[in-house]
């Protein structure tokens, strides 16, 4: 990333050529390096508004004194629940907040994935690709939920609705295929769920989220439960004489 | 993830450093050999053996229906009897950590019984589940928060702690919804915080949510993490038990290993022992995922053999069990073992190390036939490419080769030479890093290869046909 421009484009020419390092920018799927745009600059004021300042004071609160750079990860997310995705001056004012040089903060919110340091759309859908997914076929997962969006992984749609990223495990692989929109689970998937979930969040409604395929509710066997079938024991149940 | 990315027993021993010499003894005569004597295997759990009685969230998860379950039943006596009672109880029923590397929990929570030195003491509580297979504490987090709650007053106790820390991971916004819930109830009936219990003992707990880094599922990393740093392990020594959140003694433990030793308190240790083969005892969720007709989180005794387990829960491998053709058996990081040994295998800690797996965090992914399982691992390796934290070279660049390479397994597009490099590629990454993701990701690359080379010459082969053509 330091070889001038013209030397690393004649690296990139040089198809047979193997490149010792492979941790280059080229090949990362986020940009790691700030540019100042339109929306995003450092003299775009950001403030937090009355709730979120009550929150911080609250989230400090659970740090000992001299850790209180502890709730950098908990404002930086409240930052990005109020505007929507996490502008430089916000990472400016969680800097302030809690008094550390302003590249700790880089250096956090380039690290952690859910940080999103460029415009979203309003509803982000992030669909798990990972091997457990994979196998219950979440390709068609992706390829229904970019045709009903009209946009592609990693873009944000034209009217500024969707942004579609493939991510890495979401943790709920017993319910795969599935996806996240915003904070929800929606889970066993089928092309035609997907596509019909999609298209109630264009219309403004909030699709119930967790399966989608009606007899399960959580991570129970489809097919019926085949444990936990009797009503759960009450208190004292099997406890020993010398409590 | 929670925990799973922690060194495992396969590890010589001088990586483990100063555990080294309490397990020495005890590691020699344990893994390869069978069981000496006690259970040969585990067998169908009882509805009334189960713990996680609220598991599919059938029934009130908040503190009412919590209290009907017989959670927070006889609390006080418990902690009354003090932290070496408890510890004892726990050292007898035999727990080991379930969050992946299967650490004697007994063991581990009386590192932090040592004389105080004016500092404070933290139990952090490893909620980051992000390992492929892995949805276990998720269940846990959203349906069954008072047993996570109560646990970690009782693991504090033992621990003569001050306040928990639960690490929960950044998506399960919900489940930490739930988890933050049930702490806010106990704080009001008075359960935790100020004389929790009644027992005179003061106790807080707090959650924090990450933001999406897979490694934050490490010890180290996860206090780095809490501490708002990037999420990079720390080398140890020193332990986390000497130093850790905060500068101050820690242990992190994974939720699932707390959430069960309320119950192990109440029912007593050798209650929990009488399931499951010897060192290997107790009951655990299992996670069976990928193809087989109903994937499904269920509670069962250890040591059940496989093939049982899906078929009894799962309802049987899509297109028979005659159809698998294999399965990772703990989550991403272990390999992945062929169909003839899938067929007698035993779901504990032991017989998956003696065929050379691991039991991880107990999370089942299922394959059959019709896989291409050069790509399904390389789907994992991807994984681990992104997320490899980059502080260490032979994780950072290694992981990325291994990628490069598989992904032309994926096509054929290589020499048959080239699976040997790639198999050494894997024991230069493995041990050489400072904590045990790039293990994790050696270890699939590694079963690959062992039960799977043909595969990938056929497929070399097919394609030099195919061009010749």
């Amino acid at each position: 990333m330091f070889l001038p421009l013209r030397v690393s484009r004649v690296l990139a020419n040089c198809k047979n050529a193997r490149g010792l390092h492979t941790s280059s920018i080229f090949t990362s799927d986020q940009l790691f390096v700030h540019r100042d745009s339109e929306v995003d600059n450092p003299s775009i004021p950001f403030e937090f508004n009355e709730a979120n300042k009550k929150r911080i004071e609250a989230l400090l609160k659970i740090y000992p004194e001299g850790h209180k750079r502890g709730a950098m990860i908990p404002l930086l997310d409240l930052a990005q629940r109020q505007h929507g995705w996490l502008p430089i001056s916000a990472m400016h004012k969680v800097a302030e907040i809690l008094n550390v040089p302003r590249m700790r903060v880089y250096e956090v919110a380039t690290f952690y994935t859910m940080f999103n340091r460029r415009p979203m759309g309003k509803y982000h859908v992030q669909i798990c690709t990972c091997t457990p997914c994979w196998l219950r076929d979440s390709d068609s997962i992706v390829e229904a939920v970019t045709k009903a969006t009209n946009c592609k992984v990693g873009e944000i749609s034209a009217d500024k609705l969707f942004t579609i990223s493939e991510v890495e495990c979401l943790g709920a692989c017993a319910n795969a295929p599935m996806f996240q929109v915003n904070d929800d689970y929606y889970e066993d998937l089928t092309p035609e769920t997907a596509t019909t979930i999609i298209n109630a969040l264009k219309k403004g409604e909030r699709p119930p989220p967790g399966p989608q395929n009606s007899p399960r509710f959580a991570a129970d066997p489809a097919s019926g439960l085949t444990s936990l079938t009797s009503p759960p024991p009450g208190p004292g149940f099997g406890v020993r004489s010398d409590l | 993830m929670a925990g799973a990315i922690v060194r495992n027993f396969q590890v010589p021993r001088r990586q483990l450093g100063f555990l080294g010499s309490s397990l020495s003894g005890q590691q020699q005569r344990t893994f390869a050999d069978a069981a000496p004597e006690g259970k040969k295997k585990g067998g169908p759990l009882a509805d009334q053996d189960r713990i996680f009685t609220n598991l599919y969230g059938r029934h009130d998860w908040r503190l009412k229906g919590a209290l009907k379950r017989g959670d927070w039943y006889k609390t006080k006596e418990i902690i009354e009897k003090g932290a070496d009672w408890i510890i004892n109880e726990i050292k007898i029923s035999g727990l080991r950590g379930r969050g992946g590397a299967g650490f004697p929990s007994g063991m581990k929570w009386s590192f932090m019984n040592k004389p105080s030195d004016g500092r404070p003491k933290y139990l952090v509580i490893n909620g980051d589940e992000g390992e492929p297979g892995t949805c276990k504490d998720r269940e846990i987090l959203r349906h069954d928060p008072h047993k996570l709650v109560e646990g970690c007053l009782i693991a504090g106790r033992a621990m003569g702690a001050c306040a928990a820390y639960i690490y929960i991971r950044g998506e399960f916004y919900n489940e930490a919804s739930n988890t933050q819930v049930a702490i806010a109830e106990a704080y009001q009936a008075g359960l935790i915080g100020k004389n929790a219990c009644g027992s005179g003992y003061d106790f807080d707990i707090f959650v924090q949510r990450g933001a999406g880094a897979y490694i934050c599922g490490e010890e180290t990393a996860l206090i780095e993490s809490i501490e708002g740093k990037q999420g990079k392990p720390r080398l140890k020594p020193p332990f986390p038990a000497d130093v850790g959140l905060f500068g101050c003694p820690t242990t992190v433990t994974n939720v699932e290993t707390v959430a069960v030793s309320p119950t192990i308190c109440r029912r007593g240790g050798a209650w929990f022992a009488s399931f499951g083969r010897p060192r290997n005892h107790g009951t655990k969720l299992f996670n069976i995922s990928g193809h087989v007709n109903n994937p499904c989180t269920v509670e069962e005794e250890m040591s059940i053999p496989l093939k049982e387990l899906v078929e009894r829960h799962a309802g049987g491998v899509i297109g028979g069990w005659d159809n698998l053709l294999g399965v990772i058996p703990g989550g991403s990081s272990t390999p992945v073992i062929p169909k003839s040994v899938c067929d007698t295998v035993l779901l504990d800690f032991d017989d998956l190390v003696r065929v050379q797996s691991s039991f991880g965090t107990a999370a089942l992914i299922v394959m059959n036939k019709q896989t291409d399982i050069i790509k399904a691992i390389t789907r994992l390796i991807s994984f681990y490419k992104h997320e490899s934290c980059g502080q260490c070279t032979p994780c950072r660049e290694g992981i990325s080769w291994m990628y490069k390479i598989m992904r032309r397994f994926v096509q054929g597009q290589a020499e048959t030479h080239e699976i040997d490099m790639l198999w050494e590629l894997t024991k230069q990454i493995e041990l050489h890093t400072i904590c045990a993701l790039a293990d994790g990701a050696a270890w699939p690359v590694q079963g690959l290869i062992r039960h799977f080379r043909p595969e990938i010459e056929a497929r070399i082969k097919q394609r030099k046909a195919a061009i010749s053509n």
